[in-house]
């Protein structure tokens, strides 16, 4: 499996390289967008199922649940800490700057500091049993955070117009390259999914 | 209730007995306010824009002091495992800790706006009615999740960092909500600011008896 991902990669790697199409007005920059996409799906996806694991954790007190929680927790950060770099790559070349308060970017960050709380409790607390517990706890609160961030933020700095449309506008090159990356990176985020539930596991 | 009322006299006679830590808390919130001023005398901003913000900075900085605190008589001499052995004790505890906190956070607000409104110069009965009702709605929402994270931090000797760090990034949004509506904003923030309590409040009641298990 993991040498199929390794090949499938390389596949995308190349796609977006040589097959999709170099953006008309924001050029080269452009291409960072098929990975930077579909992290922010991966990492959408894994830090809910990882609050959605916390929860069942809390009610249940099965160690399963949480070796779970925290292996797509940590996934889901790692590719949120993904998105918050790639973002700013894209950014300083098209809008000429780092960092904007762009709703989308703002959100992801202020996620991305509820979680990093999360790993801290989990890192500090010597007794392990209140580790998982209180961490469990921080998730759950934490994606029930996630959508008045976003509301909250979109309030906040007004509804900002798409910065990628949806399919019509995207020609047709760019959406395969962009539906094989989802694919890819979900397959990638899954292995190290699976790889750190087997290391939570055996303690 | 009779449970909640027993809990309340414990409270009150313990805030009666450290009164000089009220003291405290109120200078120090007042001393985040001065520190406001010096950075914002360069801007020359009007106050209507600036102090509800800066009431709101000194509300969490001083609350958070009081936040960790909140535990501080159960935490030695094995009371809490003293309050495990007694049913159905987890609603009422928590309620009797989140009036505490919350009532020393509305005197936090009242004496950090008096300063406010002093410094900055701040016409404080024309605003009043704008920022009363989503700064008490703030007040709510971070004593509550404010009072079920220091439940998790109370052991911990590092808890005066650990608070923080897994409090203020969830606060956020209630920050923005607070400050928006307070500067002359949407109706929406309300909104926001009650959906926030209302969860959070719900959340915490129904998780707090499984913090306190273990």
């Amino acid at each position: 499996m993991k040498i199929i991902t390794a090949i499938i990669v390389a596949i995308d790697l190349a796609l977006i390289a040589f097959y999709a199409p170099i953006e008309a007005t924001q050029g080269v920059a452009q291409k960072i967008f098929y990975w930077h996409v579909s992290s922010a799906m991966v990492m959408m996806a894994f830090l809910v199922l990882g609050g959605v694991f916390s929860l069942i954790y809390i009610l249940k007190r099965s160690q399963k649940f949480d070796a779970l929680a925290v292996s797509f927790i940590e996934v889901g950060f790692l590719f949120c800490t993904a998105v918050l770099l790639t973002g700013p790559l894209w950014a300083k070349p098209v809008w000429g700057t780092w960092w904007t308060w762009e709703p989308r970017l703002t959100s992801t960050f202020f996620v991305w500091l509820i979680f990093f709380g999360y790993f801290m409790l989990r890192a500090n607390l010597e007794n392990k049993e209140h580790a998982r517990l209180y961490s469990a706890v921080i998730a759950l609160f934490g994606c029930l955070d996630i959508p008045i961030i976003i509301l909250a933020v979109k309030v906040w700095r007004g509804v900002h117009p798409q910065v990628l449309g949806s399919r019509a506008n995207l020609p047709d090159q760019m959406w395969i390259v962009l539906l094989v990356s989802i694919v890819t990176i979900f397959l990638v985020a899954s292995q190290l999914v699976l790889a750190r539930f087997r290391r939570e596991k055996n303690g | 209730m009779a449970m909640f009322i027993a809990l309340m006299k414990k409270e009150w006679a313990l805030s009666m007995r450290q009164k000089p830590i009220f003291l405290s808390l109120l200078l120090f919130s007042s001393i985040v306010i001065l520190l406001a001023y010096f950075a914002l005398e360069v801007l020359d901003v009007k106050p209507k824009e600036v102090v509800p913000a800066i009431i709101w900075l000194a509300i969490v900085f001083g609350g958070t002091l009081q936040l960790n605190r909140t535990f501080d008589f159960e935490r030695d001499e094995d009371v809490l495992d003293g309050m495990r052995l007694i049913k159905n004790i987890g609603t009422p505890f928590y309620f009797s800790k989140l009036l505490v906190n919350f009532a020393t956070l509305v005197l936090i607000t009242v004496f950090a706006t008096f300063v406010a409104t002093i410094l900055f110069d701040y016409p404080l009965f024309s605003e009043v009615s704008r920022i009363a009702l989503p700064i008490f709605l703030g007040i709510v929402g971070i004593s509550s999740v404010g009072t079920t994270f220091s439940t998790m931090v109370m052991v911990h000797h590092k808890r005066d960092i650990l608070l923080p760090t897994i409090f203020y990034p969830l606060i956020i949004p209630l920050s923005i909500a607070v400050i928006k509506y307070a500067q002359g904003g949407d109706v929406l923030w309300l909104k926001i600011l009650l959906a926030f309590d209302v969860i959070y409040v719900t959340a915490s009641l129904l998780i707090f008896d499984k913090v306190m298990e273990i």
